[in-house]
């Protein structure tokens, strides 16, 4: 049996975290730091979610041709791309993830200037 | 949460799609009873506009409410002219006799299944992993662009997990609630609103036309409040939209061999390009369909059987090509089950089979998820074996036993995932695909002294036909 509400609240800890580390109208790359890779797909939620609750604003994870589809793909590919780069595709910051209990937070926030 | 203007745009929405619907079943259903009217309306109506939304964006334009609201105008249009031609024509049913206390015992049941829908559609926001990863994603992705030029979502490697050559229907639904509302907000998840009870209402009417008003109850109730039924159901993912199209495809192939009336095949053929379209399981259940109406015996010559199955096939075909147009050259990066489907792949994962089907055997037995659902099935199927003699039994049998066929090699191929993972997520919702075909089997099969009526109206019409 699910329980939506705990579901909601913890889906809404998460929604703030993604808002507070991100410029107005720019998106963010994400960086995850101590995220286990035999986490099933905790991590991959993390970043699901992100993309989903920023959009239209980007929500990066790697490079452009990074097949994106579990935790492990995406873990092995988060390298942080040079900063020009990211500006051109609209990234605004770089938000750096780390995983405390179960509870993803943010434990640095890079602004990158225009 | 939406405020009070979003509501209100999202109930004209709904307003609108319920409306949309009733032209095309008015017109192709005849000998419908209001219930059939109703239920397949509902279900129609938010494929046909969005259909038509996902044309018009492939010409450059993004859905907008002026577009839903012209769309609508047409229909309503439409929809009183058949209205005032049918209205005095529509048969009244006979039921049969009523077990009061059952009744009420259904009713409740049925009740609770719609409240606790009705509840997770609008009192909470998207929270099932599959609904925000994919559905409700592209149907934001819908909403700020056309389809043409091809927005960048569709060649977005990063982006692969969300399954870029998914097919379009189920989040173009949400997007027009978007558009209407003018925000990406949550209220894109009530169109379930419009296909859950519709479920229920094909479910019923299809029972009750053969079985009685008891069985159809039974059945509508057994259906109505399954844990994976409320689960998905209001949950935003495409499994509620493709388990409801299924629903309408079933009632109008069992009107189609009891009546022999082509509007039927023409609508099964549509609620069966819905399903293409809404996910790539459809397009199997599609196949299936047309290869059980090959093999039906309706009223009239016999070849009528095979040139309602190149009709359904050619309108399904039509109404599919453009998608396979739309999606030639995207990446083939997430997990492609109809590529990976060849008769060496199976045979070489033959050694999968007794996995899969102990994990489908296991779910099928999980009492939180569906109770005595499924052993009701099988007991019935056993025990009641000679109603397959009756062409509805023995239609609705075949196709649920082709439909839990077909998902076996797609699980046989699969490469990216862990076979137990996969299965551990998935065969939930595939059964849920399969449930109103054992729902309605369970209802027909019902026996007399539970209340059924064991009517034939295909044998009374066959032997008047004669």
């Amino acid at each position: 049996m699910r329980l939506p509400a705990r579901l909601n609240q913890r889906y809404e800890q998460w929604d703030a975290l993604f808002r507070s580390g991100t410029a107005p109208g720019r998106g963010v790359f994400l960086k995850f730091i101590g995220f286990p890779k035999g986490a099933g797909g905790f991590t991959a939620s993390v970043y699901f979610r992100a993309v989903y609750v920023m959009y239209p604003r980007p929500v990066l994870v790697a490079d452009p041709g990074v097949v994106v589809n579990e935790t492990t793909r995406l873990l092995e590919g988060n390298s942080v791309p040079d900063e020009r780069s990211l500006r051109d595709r609209g990234v605004g910051s770089i938000v750096d993830l780390e995983l405390v209990g179960m509870q993803p937070v943010i434990r640095r926030v890079k602004w990158l200037t225009e | 949460m939406a405020d009070g203007m979003s509501e209100m745009w999202c109930g004209l929405y709904l307003c609108c799609l319920a409306v949309a619907g009733y032209p095309v079943i008015a017109g192709l259903a005849r000998e419908r009873s209001r219930l059939e009217s109703l239920g397949l309306s509902a279900c129609m109506g938010p494929a046909l506009i969005a259909i038509c939304l996902i044309f018009l964006s492939m010409l450059g334009v993004r859905p907008g409410r002026a577009e839903i609201l012209a769309l609508t105008g047409a229909c309503a249009a439409a929809g009183i002219f058949l209205w005032r031609r049918d209205r005095f024509k529509n048969p009244v049913e006979e039921g049969g006799p009523v077990f009061r206390l059952w009744t009420i015992v259904c009713a409740a049941a049925i009740a609770y299944g719609l409240c606790a829908v009705v509840i997770d559609t609008v009192g909470y926001p998207v929270i099932e992993w599959d609904a925000f990863a994919i559905w409700q994603l592209k149907a934001q992705v819908l909403t700020l662009l056309p389809l043409h030029p091809r927005p960048a979502y569709f060649s977005d490697l990063n982006l692969s997990y969300s399954h870029l050559r998914y097919p379009l229907l189920a989040p173009m639904m949400s997007a027009g609630a978007h558009a209407m509302t003018g925000r990406l907000d949550d209220l894109s998840k009530t169109i379930a609103l419009l296909l859950y009870p519709g479920m229920g209402l094909v479910v019923f009417a299809a029972v009750r036309r053969i079985n009685g008003t008891t069985a159809a109850l039974t059945a509508t109730a057994l259906l109505a409040c399954l844990q994976p039924m409320l689960r998905y159901g209001g949950s935003g993912t495409a499994d509620m939209a493709v388990t409801a199209f299924y629903a309408c495809a079933l009632l109008c192939i069992l009107r189609w061999q009891e009546t022999g009336r082509w509007g039927y095949v023409v609508l099964c053929a549509l609620f069966s390009a819905w399903m293409a379209w809404t996910k790539n399981e459809g397009l199997a259940l599609a196949a299936i369909n047309a290869v059980v109406l090959a093999g039906i015996q309706a009223p009239g010559p016999r070849r009528r059987a095979v040139i309602a199955a190149v009709i359904f096939s050619l309108i399904v075909a039509a109404i599919y090509l453009p998608w396979l147009a739309f999606s030639w050259g995207l990446p083939r990066t997430d997990e492609d089950y109809a590529a990976s489907l060849s008769v060496h792949a199976v045979l070489s994962n033959v050694g999968r089979l007794p996995a899969i089907l102990g994990a489908l055997g296991l779910e099928m037995a999980d009492w939180q998820n569906w109770g005595f659902f499924w052993l009701v099935t099988a007991v019935l199927a056993i025990v009641q074996r000679r109603r397959f003699a009756t062409s509805a039994a023995a239609i609705i049998g075949t196709l649920l036993g082709l439909h839990l066929l077909a998902y076996l090699p797609p699980l046989m191929v699969v490469k990216t995932w862990n076979l137990d993972e996969l299965l551990a997520v998935t065969t939930d919702r595939l059964l849920m695909h399969a449930a109103p075909a054992a729902a309605i089997l369970i209802g027909l099969l019902l026996p007399k002294w539970a209340g059924g009526t064991e009517r034939n109206p295909a044998a009374k019409n066959s032997r008047e036909n004669t």
